[in-house]
């Protein structure tokens, strides 16, 4: 029952993360993304649609520069990120969290040992390497396991949970950096259906709750629908959509995909489809 | 149910492939070379067969009998010395497996901090690796005379090259998600190395330094036989003296005590990971 307007694109203010004539081409000669040019702004929740191979996940590691745009800029509250030097690169991504389709927990690990690598670039180096970390933080971390509705898990070890609740407690990581964007890769493509719904409505709330400026690559369309203020389609490496959810029109959909939708194309939607991801969605 | 269901109800099953033909040329190498190195070390078949009686007879002579029993007054020196055997065992895979530990960290390729890195670490491993540990304790002795600590620093070098090896082998094996979490959430490299590789290969590491402890125990005694300590030098000394009773039990003794060690050891492995 949100009832923050998604006012993002018609205020003018200043953007979190901006791409300037950004391409990126692989070593192998693949170009991954062509002359993008594209505003976030806190707050939004923005879904990336595309065929696998479009360049949904080189985009989205654009913004912390998992991987390097080759041309154009990327500029990150203002600051160009290409060029960095290692420390201040590490500052800039000790603010951007980020989730993964596999989770990437250290699966030997605690829970709350992987939720304190979020802490990692926020402490100084010596502290870190001891494992010395101040109360303070590990008292923020259990904060942000009982944020996602595990505190319980704190001290087992990560694979001992099920695949939701290790989404969560990457999500949990993310949120221990106390970050500004949110970055998510996939983040549901390993779950089942209810499981992939609870995790995206977690999402969208925490993005509601913190002004998050969050950038979600999704395969399945209803799923974007659902849940998206703000919909970008890509297509070889380019911008083919860009606009709201009442803007996706079939037409749009067959402009990303090039083809029609197939059953495999849409998740099975959930009965209990919740009420603010509804009117914050459409 | 039909009479023969391998004819009729399987009409598209696929040729079988023929025999690869490489394996045959595979043999036919191995064996040539085995050949050629028969003849090249001149293999006597005389010398095996009139070889074979004595060695049973020498083994006979370590057993003890009525007439020449086992010294067990000398029991309580055998203690000294093999308690020294293990101890250089010990010493030597501590040290050396907390020195390979970070070395291992940096070598590996999927951490390493650059290209050439990676290329000096893995040039002085193969290095470390290319020298005998017998060869280094005779070395070692020279330099820091006879006794226990050359046999600790040539074990401790060998379990450095082996451990590291070995680790750095398994850390580039290791799932990469941890680590591109760590790298997005602003870790540095160590950090990375620390929080990211070192938990997923830790139990890896402990098996690899109780391998290495294992081969250690039984290294460490016959590096007496160079003059660097343990119960090798009590064994060359009976063998020279040609107290053969002396000699099966020292044999006898160590053999219990490896083979305690190692049913350990090996029991411990078997539980880790």
């Amino acid at each position: 029952m949100s009832s923050t307007p998604n006012d993002a694109p018609t205020v003018p203010r200043d953007p979190m993360v901006s791409f300037e004539n950004t391409s990126v081409q692989y070593p192998n000669g693949h170009r991954a993304l062509q002359n993008i040019n594209l505003n976030f702004y806190p707050g939004e929740f923005v879904v990336i649609v595309g065929l696998s191979g479009a360049g949904k996940s080189t985009l989205i590691r654009c913004v912390n520069r998992l991987v390097n745009p080759t041309e154009g800029i990327v500029r990150v509250a203002g600051q160009n990120i290409i060029g960095l030097p290692d420390g201040e690169l590490r500052k800039v991504r000790a603010r951007i969290g980020m989730i993964f389709q596999n989770y990437n927990l250290v699966r030997r690990s605690s829970v709350l040992r992987n939720v304190l690598t979020g802490r990692l670039a926020h402490l100084p180096a010596w502290r870190t390497l001891l494992g010395l970390f101040p109360q303070e933080d590990v008292q923020l971390a259990l904060a942000c396991l009982e944020r996602v509705g595990i505190p319980e898990k704190a001290y087992q070890r990560a694979d001992t949970l099920s695949g939701g609740q290790q989404q969560r407690v990457a999500i949990a990581r993310a949120l221990a950096q106390q970050p500004y964007i949110l970055l998510a890769d996939e983040p549901v493509a390993s779950l089942d259906p209810p499981t992939a719904h609870q995790v995206m409505r977690d999402l969208k709330q925490l993005s509601r709750e913190e002004n998050l400026l969050t950038l979600v690559n999704l395969h399945f369309v209803d799923m974007a629908i659902t849940y998206a203020d703000r919909i970008i389609g890509l297509r070889g490496g380019e911008l083919v959509y860009d606009g709201t959810t009442e803007g996706m029109t079939e037409e749009s959909f067959e402009e990303i995909y090039q083809r029609r939708i197939r059953p495999d194309d849409v998740l099975i939607k959930e009965a209990d489809t919740p009420v603010e991801a509804v009117s914050g969605g459409r | 149910m039909e009479d023969n269901p391998a004819h009729s109800a399987r009409p598209s099953l696929p040729p079988p492939p023929p025999f690869p033909w490489q394996l045959w040329a595979i043999a036919g190498v191995v064996f040539a070379f085995l050949w050629w190195s028969a003849v090249e070390t001149g293999v006597n078949w005389e010398a095996f067969r009139e070889g074979f009686p004595e060695l049973g007879e020498y083994f006979g002579r370590l057993l003890p009998t009525s007439e020449n029993p086992w010294p067990l007054d000398y029991l309580p020196l055998i203690q000294e010395k093999l308690i020294e055997t293990i101890k250089i065992a010990l010493g030597a895979s501590i040290i050396g497996s907390a020195l390979a530990l970070p070395f291992a960290l940096l070598g590996a390729r999927n951490l390493a901090a650059g290209k050439w890195v990676y290329n000096l670490g893995r040039g002085f491993l193969n290095l470390v690796r290319t020298i005998p540990d017998l060869i280094l304790a005779t070395l070692l002795a020279a330099v820091f005379g006879i006794g226990p600590v050359a046999g600790l620093l040539a074990l401790t070098v060998f379990t450095f090259g082996i451990v590291a090896k070995l680790l750095c082998d398994t850390i580039e094996t290791i799932d990469p998600g941890p680590m591109e979490s760590v790298t997005a959430a602003g870790g540095s490299y160590l950090e990375r190395a620390l929080y990211a590789a070192f938990p997923q290969v830790a139990p890896d590491f402990t098996a690899y330094s109780l391998y290495a402890f294992e081969v250690n125990v039984r290294a460490a005694a016959v590096l007496g036989l160079v003059g660097a300590g343990g119960i090798g030098a009590n064994l060359q000394q009976s063998i020279s003296f040609m107290n053969y009773s002396r000699v099966g039990l020292i044999i006898f003794v160590t053999f219990i005590v490896v083979l305690i060690i190692d049913t350990f050891s090996t029991w411990l492995r078997s539980r880790l990971v």
